[in-house]
């Protein structure tokens, strides 16, 4: 598994890291842009931020489905899946490295807001700290609350990659292979939507009981999560035919 | 399973749909022998070294491959060459290098290097700055660079031309493992003869001949070329 994960991430560390090292420099920019008032500055952090704010989501995916796609279903499949190590670490180490990828991507957007935030309280002085001791005060009263959102967001970064690999199973699988990125998408919007009414339903029939909502929730998350591995993990042992 | 034989398959079928690509293969292939898998195209040889290398998981029937079911077992003992570039793009010669390092117990990586260093392979260049030609030596070259037991060459001498191919099996006759088999897939029968030791003619999906080369010239009385034209004749 060790030498799977660094593989993994020796194939896929470029644009993620690009993208991390663009969040975290023009937060910075920005950071001096405000702390400074100097426009020149604030004006190409801003651009800087938001084009890697917009790409970000394409950039992880495209990273996700060629680990996904390319190692396993096309000509590099040949040597993939004939490398000795079980399916099982082969799909559970390409999880693991997209999952760390999107930590890492979402952390850096987490740290460059807390920058861009010190360039405030540096503009408008000790008092726009605020917002920091709110923040402080609602986990203090509510930790519980915090940790179920920190494991519900783990849960659905779970979710929305074992989902994806599914889709890119069933549609590199057997030998109807046509339109199979428009099936995908379409097969992926259907799972969101079976995936909301779900939600809503719990929402509905748990709505004062907040806490047990989010577990539910989460368990909902994590038993998806298993059954479209599984299911991504039956569907090659049956059906792969690679061209 | 007899005690020199290396890969036993029982009543092994195949079908990719309605489409039936092998019909109960039964074959007892030696260990330490050079064996050839021959047949025209779309006769099945693909799809049998698929199944012994793990890449098509689903089958009716049986196979073992050195007492065992494919699997990563399996893989730990056989060193494919598939009909196309496997290697990505990205990579170059040293990144594949590091990976067949990683993976492979029976990775040589001084016999690597000398390969690449006699084929005049550029090791930090990237993949997709090399000619088709140059990709399958390097392909050909990591491949033979494992003490594997089994070498399966799927139609390592196809679309190359005639002195190419002389230097494909001189590579791979100097190369391999000599107390492992080899098994090479091929439809150009006439430049592979020579140097096969056991002889499998494989027809619409079923076995129709597997035998030592000598005996089946000796029987047969005449070349395994004239005897694939017979068999494979066209109506």
């Amino acid at each position: 598994m060790r030498k799977l994960l660094k593989h993994g991430f020796k194939e896929s560390w470029l644009e993620v890291v690009i993208l991390n090292a663009c969040v975290i420099v023009s937060s910075i920019v920005l950071f001096i842009g405000i702390a400074t008032a100097q426009m020149f500055l604030l004006t190409i952090g801003t651009a800087v931020f938001i084009g890697a704010l917009a790409s970000a989501g394409v950039i992880i995916l495209m990273s996700i489905s060629r680990s996904f796609h390319k190692k396993l279903f096309t000509n590099e499949g040949y040597l993939t899946l004939t490398t000795p190590v079980s399916l099982d670490k082969l799909l559970l180490s390409k999880i693991i490295v997209n999952m760390i990828w999107i930590f890492a991507t979402v952390f850096s957007f987490a740290i460059s807001i807390f920058i861009m935030y010190a360039g405030i309280i540096i503009l408008a002085g000790p008092a726009a700290s605020f917002i920091f001791g709110v923040l402080v005060e609602l986990i203090a009263q509510n930790p519980l609350s915090f940790i179920l959102g920190i494991i519900t967001f783990l849960a659905s970064v779970l979710f929305f990659l074992t989902a994806l690999l599914f889709i890119i199973v069933l549609f590199n699988t057997g030998h109807k292979k046509r339109f199979k990125i428009l099936k995908g998408i379409l097969l992926y919007y259907a799972f969101g939507i079976v995936f909301t009414m779900i939600s809503y339903a719990v929402a509905y029939f748990l709505l004062f009981y907040p806490i047990t909502r989010t577990v539910v929730t989460i368990v909902i998350m994590l038993g998806l999560s298993v059954a479209f591995y599984f299911l991504s993990r039956f569907v090659i042992m049956r059906k792969l035919e690679l061209e | 399973m007899s005690n020199d034989s290396l890969v036993v398959c029982n009543n092994l079928t195949k079908r990719y749909g309605d489409f039936l690509a092998l019909s109960n293969v039964c074959l007892n292939l030696p260990a330490g022998k050079i064996i050839g898998l021959l047949g025209p195209n779309g006769s099945g040889k693909t799809t049998l070294i698929k199944l012994f290398v793990n890449l098509l998981m689903q089958y009716d029937g049986s196979i073992l491959i050195n007492g065992n079911k494919p699997g990563v077992a399996t893989k730990k003992i056989i060193s494919y060459l598939p009909d196309r570039n496997f290697l990505s793009d990205k990579w170059s010669a040293k990144d594949a290098m590091a990976y067949f390092k990683d993976f492979y117990d029976d990775y040589n990586d001084e016999k690597a290097n000398r390969l690449m260093n006699e084929l005049h392979i550029d090791l930090s260049k990237r993949f997709k700055a090399l000619s088709k030609g140059t990709k399958e030596k390097v392909q050909l070259a990591l491949v033979l660079s494992r003490d594997a037991k089994l070498y399966l060459f799927d139609e390592p001498i196809a679309g190359v031309d005639p002195a190419a191919r002389d230097y494909i099996f001189k590579m791979i006759l100097d190369n391999y493992n000599k107390d492992a088999s080899v098994i090479l897939s091929t439809h150009l029968i006439s430049e592979a003869e020579e140097i096969l030791d056991h002889i499998v003619f494989i027809k619409e999906g079923r076995v129709v001949l597997s035998d030592d080369k000598q005996k089946i010239i000796e029987e047969k009385g005449k070349s395994i070329n004239d005897l694939f034209r017979e068999v494979f004749r066209y109506a």
